[in-house]
Formats: C-alpha cells, structure tokens, sequence
C-alpha cells in the first residue's frame, strides 16, 4: 500500500511543469547594454540593446544570411528606469533578461543630474551583476547605438572591449558603493565620425574614449582631458599598456616609452596629516625613438628615465589639481585615510569635501626603469651617421 | 509488489533426489534404465558378455569418447585372460581395480547413475553385483580460447574465459599455483544440474565471506541455471538497487588478482563470465590495463575516466539546468550561440534531450543486436538521421547533439559494462530533475544517489570503501594507482589479517659509494 502511494506520487510528478522561473532560452532576451539619458518632463530615457540570436546564423554553410543586423535597441521612457523597464517588457515577446548585461552607459545630462536613481535600480536587481562597466558619453548615451560595429559582429561587443584592454577607466556600479560621499571618476565615450574602408568608404559613426568624468556626490562635476585623464588611470592603479612620449635631452626629437609595470603605493604622509605620498614603480619598454641620442649608452637612458619621471608626475598632478578644483574627491584619498589614520578621518569625514580641496597635497615620486630596448639598440638610420 | 520479489518457483523435484537402489538383478536394472531413458535416441544401451558374466553398458553416444572407452576399458573386459570366474572378474575390476582407465567411480544408487551418464559418464552394471562402475570419458565440443571481446587491454595477456567450466578453472590454476586456492563444486538447477564452484583462497579470504558465499548460492532452488546472471540477482544485498554489486569479467588475469585480494570468485558452467565478490565502487573504474601500463599513465588514464563517468551522468541535466534556469552562468559569447542554435528548436531543452538521449540508446542496442550484415546501414542512419538531418531541421540544436555524442563516449570509458549501464539509466532521472528545478533538481539528485551509495553493501562490505568508511591505507588504489613498489599490504577490507604483499624498497639499487 505504502508503495503503491509513492509510486503513484512520482508517476504523477511527471506531469508537473517544473518551476515557475523555468523560461527556455529561446524565450529570453538578453540585454548587453544599458544606455540611460535624460528625456521630456523630468521623465528618465532607458535604452536597452539585445544581440538577436535569431539572425546569428551559426554555421550554416558558412555565408551570412543578409537577415538584417545581429542586434536591436529599444527605447522606453518612464519617471524612473523600473517604470521604463516594464513598459518595454509589456511590449515584448520575450522575457528581458538582465544577467548578462556588461555595460551601463549615462548620457551626460543624466550624469550631470545625479545617478541615483540608476544605481538604486541596480544594485536592487538580483540578476543584474554590480561589476557592469560605466560610461559617460558627451551628449546623449543614446547616440551610441548609430555606432556601426565594424570589428565585431554587436556594438555591444566592441563597448566591451573597451574595458577589456585597461586603456580607458574602468569604473563599476561597486566603486561608487564603496565611497562614503559618491565622489568617483568614470570615463567619457565620445561619438564621432570617421570615414570607414570596410563600410564602401562612407563615414559612419564611431566611438571612442575621451578623458574622463569627475563625480561629486552622485553627480557629475567636471571633466578631465584625454590628458589628464591618464593621470587619473594612474592614481586609480589601473594603468596598463600606457604610451609615455618624452623629448630628447639632445634634439628635442620625440622618443616614445610603452609602460609595461606600474604600481602604485599610496600612503598618507608621517608627519603631515592631509599630505599624501604616492609612490610609483614602472617599467617600460622602448617602443620607438626619433632622436640621435645614443641609447647604448646607460648614461643616457638615465637622464631618459628621469625625463619620463617628471612627466608621469606632472600628468598625476594635472589629474589631481582638477579633481581638487572641483572638490570631488575620486581618487578615493579619502579611503587610504580611513584606513592608515581612523582618528583623523573620523574627525574630517564630515567636511571632508572642502578639506580635500583646501589642505589636501600629494607627494609624488615616480621611479621609471626602461627595462628593454626592443631588436636594436639605436634607430637603424644612426649607423650612417656614425664613423 | 510480486515483481520486484526474488524468483521463487516450485520445483518439480526436491533438491536431494530419492535413491534408488534395485539390488542384484541385473534385468530389473536393465528395464528401470530403459525406462529411464525412454525416447532419447542418443542413448546407447547395450548388454554384453564378458568372461562369462553379462554385463551393461549405457552412455549417451553423443557426449562420450567411445573409441578411448574400448581402448582403456572393452578391451580388457572381454579378454578371456583377464579373469578365469566370474567371481574372480568382479573382484578385479569393482575392488582392484586393474584397469588402465584414469578413473572410476564405484556406486549403488540407480538415480545417481543416470545422473553421472547425463554428465557424460559411461556406466557399467554387471550380473550378481550391487555395484556399478562410471567412467569419465566426457568428450564433446567447446570453443577455444579467444582474446577477451569486451575487456580489452594493450599489454596484459589476451586469453578470456570460455564457456566450460573446467577450461576457465585450469586457466585460473595456471596463474596460482597454491594448495590453498580451494574450489568448492555446487550443482545447481533442478534439470540443468549446472555446475557452480566457489573459488578463494584459503588463508587471504575472510572466513565469514567465504561461509556467507556459500549460504547465499545454497539457497538457490531454481529449475535451470544458464549464467551467471541467474546467480547475480540471487545473491545481491540489494536487488533493487541499480547498482552492480558483484563484479564480472571474462579475463583471467582479473579473477587471478580479485583471488589475491582476498575475494571469492563464483564460476558458473556455461558462463563465459564469473562473477566476484565483495565489490566495491571503485573496483569498477579500475582497468585491467591500469595494472600493466606504468603507474605514471595509468594514473592519468583512472583519472580520466573518474571525469567521464561525472560527464556522463550528469553532462544533459547540466546542460538543460544551466538553459532553461540559469543563463546567467553560461559566458555570454557561448550563450549567444546556444541561443542561436536552439533558435528554432521547437521543443523545450529536457524535451530535446530526452529525444536525443533515447535515440541513442535506441541507436546503441540496435546497433548491438543488428545482424552483422546490415550493420553498416544503422551507423549511416544514425549519422545522418540524427547528427546532421534532425539539426538541419530545427529539431534538435547542434550543441544537444554534441552533448548527447560526448556523453555516449564517456558511458563507455567505464571499464565494467554493468557500471556504465546504471549510470546510463541513473541519467534520466536527473535530467528530469534538473528539467523541472534547475540546478538545485540536479543537486538533489546527485544527493539521493550519495545517499544510496553510502546505504549499499556487497557482501556485507560498504560500498564506498575505502572512502565512506576511510581507509586511509586503502587509498592506495582508488583515486590513485600508486607504483608496484608501494602495493606493500593487500586491501584490508576483504583480506584477512595476512595483510602483508611484497617486500619491495625502493630505491632497489644501492648507491655506490665512490
């Protein structure tokens, strides 16, 4: 009898349908992007982007099918971005699924106006991953969807890359949790135009990065040039890959150092307590040089290694002295505070703002290495001129 | 539930047969044999007259060696030198024994006699004797020894068991040449009187295994006995359990070694295959072949298998837990082609898989039962049909089928066929789960069978051994096959306290001195 009742109890679970969040892949629709910009009356414009698997042809028979772009953009707006959100998905077929978004972009009036809203809607989501790449676009985030991917098959792909190679900043949803007062930096997309081979020599729309966005408080307060904006990668610990261009000691000609290394160490200062040390180690290599100076010599390199020091630091400082003049602090100085000097922080965490501009200073130093020289000691043309 | 009962049948006749004893008389014996053996047409019953006495003869003519018969036993019987009286005769042959034949068996009982002619024996009955005389000049046709057909290694020898009992003992008496290797002959079945012998060796296997061996297969009262099969489900701790719980081989190098360990070997006449016992989860994932290679490689190779056997359980259920409950663990450039592959599918991803799954299961008993003739048409149906029309359809999605393939390959890395078909059953039930919770549907199946794993016993001997109760020095040969040199104690959970195996240090030459 007792076996016969649980017998009967498992036939029948065979036709249950399973659980309610069961939805076939096929029945989803994955966002890649998130583009958010300030619409009509106060009302917020959610732009959402989905690679369309169904034109993705996998396979067969090797052509592409001309089925239309492998990609789509919906544009909805609402007070806020769940409003939009649901509005969008009433009118879709599919299930939007959030999980596999990797990049939130904020048109700058938005960001000018504070990112609040946007964040709250983020980090509340559970599918939604808090490590999401952030942008600032000059004008509107929206612009971007013209972009014609030429690289890749999505441009949700090609904004990805992006972050994948450390050239522009990489900031997350997370950076802005960890601050106490919402001051961050974030880069800035800017969208142009560039005549393009591949699209029939047409121009067509093109982005980039271009310096980088202060943020004070949740808003946006100033911006940083392309510049300046490398200063900020190299407080942030993030720089990779960076070009350092000098002049020659001896003719002024140009010599290019590509940064392999670089650490940075930022301690407050022993005897000063708003004063910051910043130490940095880097190696670079040698990518190209224009002058006739004799880089086999050790002497020389020397006084090359010096030439880079100083502007490595005068590029931290410019990065520096602007966030300063806007009294954001996004470099996060005041997180190595909290953390090497509780006392102090806890008496200024209150003013902190119109400390970091008044009293806050840097102490630089910068110790660069050229380590390598790359298939040649001196540009190849020298050997003419010498004996 | 009658059907899930171990088989019980009515027998016919008890298990110890009446004697039957018909004193002197040699016609009342001649009729009760004729009578016997009535309609047999291969029976050869005769009477004849030898130094004055009558005698009979009975065998079956088929099963015995007639000529060696009247060149070690007729020919004596009828010389006329052999014995002067009659009195003389009978007392040389039933008490002296003065014949060349190799052996003979002496006995009364007329029911044991038709029992040993039906064995191939060749009976003699004379006038005025109780006595009987039995020859055993059994001579019939058997397959020769062959290469092993399931169970094959690359170094190792290439003999396999054959279907006659006493071939497969002298091929396991040819490796341990021991007085204690004892074997022990049962008959069971009523009709097919079908030899059972209980091989160990005497001293290395535990006492009470071999003694619960020995009750469990006594217990037995079946009409026929045609394979070891028979026996298997007979004796099994657990008979519903999908699990295997005796393991079987046709190689004799595998029950030369399961012996050594400490383990009972049960050989069944007519049975290519015996079966061993105690057993133990990972004695099935360990090739023949990991004994012969060097340790370094067949470490690898158990490895790779311990990987595949996870594959091939649960591989589907992961993949269909991982679609249609979380996309989010599949990288995006991945899922972004699963997606358009399964664009079209029609069917929901546990449905597609079932579809698949039995397809190849089909594929793969058809292929197996298919006449060898028509063989190539079910491989070219089955390539083309499923591989690539089905896809080409929008059936079933291109990643389902690699899936289904990778995981047909990997539920038979598995060295022991009988592991490999329940984990191929045990798959269904997790892709159901997983179908309907996700991953956490396929967690719980993995728990339930965990659960079971742990609960199973072989012989009284966990399952899970020498990891769910650990045996830290059993370890030894389970997830790793450690170097000869290290197999110093023989695995302690079936042998017996002479645990000790080799004496071997390494390393084996001295440093010189220099």
């Amino acid at each position: 009898m007792n076996k016969a009742l649980i017998f009967s109890m498992v036939i029948c679970t065979f036709f249950l349908t399973g659980c309610w969040s069961r939805i076939e892949i096929n029945e989803r629709a994955f966002v890649s992007a998130i583009l958010v910009d300030k619409g009509k009356n106060g009302n917020i414009d959610v732009t959402l982007t989905f690679p369309l698997p169904n034109r993705l042809a996998t396979g067969q028979s090797g052509g592409t099918l001309s089925l239309g772009k492998p990609y789509a953009t919906l544009t909805y707006s609402g007070a806020n971005i769940s409003q939009a959100f649901h509005k969008m998905q009433v009118d879709l077929p599919r299930k939007v699924s959030f999980g596999h978004a990797k990049l939130l972009i904020i048109g700058q009036e938005m960001a000018r106006e504070g990112i609040t809203k946007i964040l709250e809607f983020i980090i509340r989501e559970p599918s939604l991953n808090i490590n999401l790449a952030m942008f600032v676009t000059h004008g509107k985030a929206k612009n971007i969807i013209n972009m014609v991917p030429t690289f890749e098959r999505s441009q949700s792909r090609i904004l990805l890359g992006f972050t994948k190679n450390d050239i522009a900043l990489l900031t997350t949803p997370k950076d802005f949790l960890e601050t106490v007062n919402g001051d961050m930096a974030v880069s800035i997309l800017k969208v142009g135009k560039r005549k393009m081979v591949s699209e029939n020599g047409k121009k067509v729309v093109w982005v980039g990065t271009d310096g980088v966005a202060l943020f004070k408080n949740y808003k946006m307060v100033a911006k940083l040039t392309s510049y300046e904006g490398r200063g900020a990668l190299w407080l942030r610990n993030t720089i990779k890959r960076a070009l350092v261009t000098i002049q020659s000691p001896t003719d002024h000609k140009e010599i290019n150092l590509t940064v392999l290394q670089a650490k940075a160490k930022i301690h407050p200062s022993k005897s000063e307590p708003y004063t910051f040390d910043v130490h940095f180690n880097v190696e670079d290599d040698l990518s190209e040089s224009d002058s006739t100076i004799d880089l086999s010599k050790e002497t020389n390199i020397n006084k090359l290694e010096l030439i880079a020091e100083k502007d490595i630091r005068e590029r931290i400082e410019g990065a520096f002295t602007a966030s300063k003049k806007a009294g954001a602090d996004a470099f996060q100085f005041g997180e190595y505070l909290s953390w090497y000097k509780p006392k102090i922080w806890k008496k200024s965490v209150r003013n902190w703002s119109s400390l970091y501009q008044d009293k806050v200073k840097l102490n630089i130093y910068v110790d660069l290495k050229i380590k390598r020289r790359g298939t040649e000691n001196n540009p190849f043309w020298t050997k003419e001129l010498s004996p | 539930m009658p059907f899930f009962s171990k088989v019980k049948k009515q027998t016919p006749n008890s298990n110890t047969p009446e004697q039957v004893f018909l004193g002197e008389d040699f016609d009342v014996r001649y009729k009760w044999l004729k009578q016997s053996f009535n309609q047999c047409f291969d029976i050869t019953i005769y009477e004849l007259t030898a130094n004055r006495t009558r005698c009979g003869i009975v065998y079956l003519q088929d099963m015995v060696d007639e000529s060696l018969f009247d060149e070690q036993v007729l020919s004596y019987l009828v010389n006329e030198d052999f014995a002067s009286s009659h009195n003389e005769f009978i007392h040389k042959l039933l008490e002296l024994k003065l014949i060349s034949s190799m052996s003979s068996s002496v006995l009364t009982d007329m029911q044991k006699a038709v029992e040993l002619v039906l064995d191939g024996n060749i009976l003699i009955f004379f006038e005025g004797d109780q006595r009987m005389l039995a020859f055993p000049l059994q001579k019939f046709e058997k397959r020769a020894i062959s290469e092993p057909a399931n169970e094959n290694v690359i170094r190792g020898p290439r003999e396999a068991f054959v279907e006659d009992i006493h071939t497969n003992i002298t091929l396991i008496r040819r490796k341990i040449k021991s007085p204690s290797l004892k074997m022990e002959q049962l008959v069971l079945g009523d009709y097919t009187k079908t030899k059972v012998v209980i091989g160990y060796l005497e001293g290395i296997c535990k006492p009470e295994i071999i003694e619960e061996v020995r009750q469990r297969i006594g217990r037995i009262q079946m009409d026929g006995v045609l394979g070891s099969s028979y026996i298997e489900e007979n004796i099994d701790d657990f008979p519903l359990s999908p699990f295997p719980q005796s393991q079987k081989t046709e190689r004799p190098d595998v029950v030369a070694a399961a012996l050594l360990e400490g383990r009972v070997v049960i050989f069944v006449d007519g049975t290519p295959i015996p079966l061993i016992v105690p057993v133990i989860l990972t004695m099935f994932l360990q090739s023949p072949e990991d004994y012969y290679q060097r340790y370094v490689f067949a470490n690898f190779v158990r490895w790779l298998r311990m990987a595949f056997l996870v594959i091939s359980l649960l591989f589907p259920s992961f993949y269909i837990a991982l679609t249609t409950f979380h996309p989010v663990m599949i990288p995006s450039d991945l899922l972004l082609s699963v997606a358009a592959a399964r664009d079209l599918v029609p069917f929901p991803a546990l449905v597609e898989a079932l579809i698949m799954e039995l397809t190849f299961e089909a594929l793969r008993e058809a292929g197996l039962r298919v006449p060898k003739a028509i063989g190539q048409a079910i491989s070219i149906l089955g390539a083309l049909v499923i591989g690539q029309a089905a896809v080409q359809a929008g059936i079933v999605s291109a990643p389902m089928v690699i899936i289904v393939s990778l995981t047909g390959i990997a539920s038979f890395i598995v060295p022991y066929f009988d592991l490999g078909f329940s984990i191929r059953l045990l798959r269904f039930p997790i892709m159901i789960l997983s179908g309907s919770f996700g991953i956490f549907g396929l967690m719980i199946g993995c728990l339930l069978i965990y659960i079971h794993l742990v609960h199973l016993r072989s012989f009284g001997m966990p399952y899970l051994t020498p990891i769910a109760p650990i045996r830290a020095n059993d370890l030894k040969d389970t997830f790793l096959r450690v170097p000869w040199w290290l197999m110093k104690r023989r695995p302690s959970f079936v042998g017996t306290n002479d645990h000790k195996r080799s004496n071997l240090n390494y390393p084996f030459v001295e440093e010189d001195e220099d």
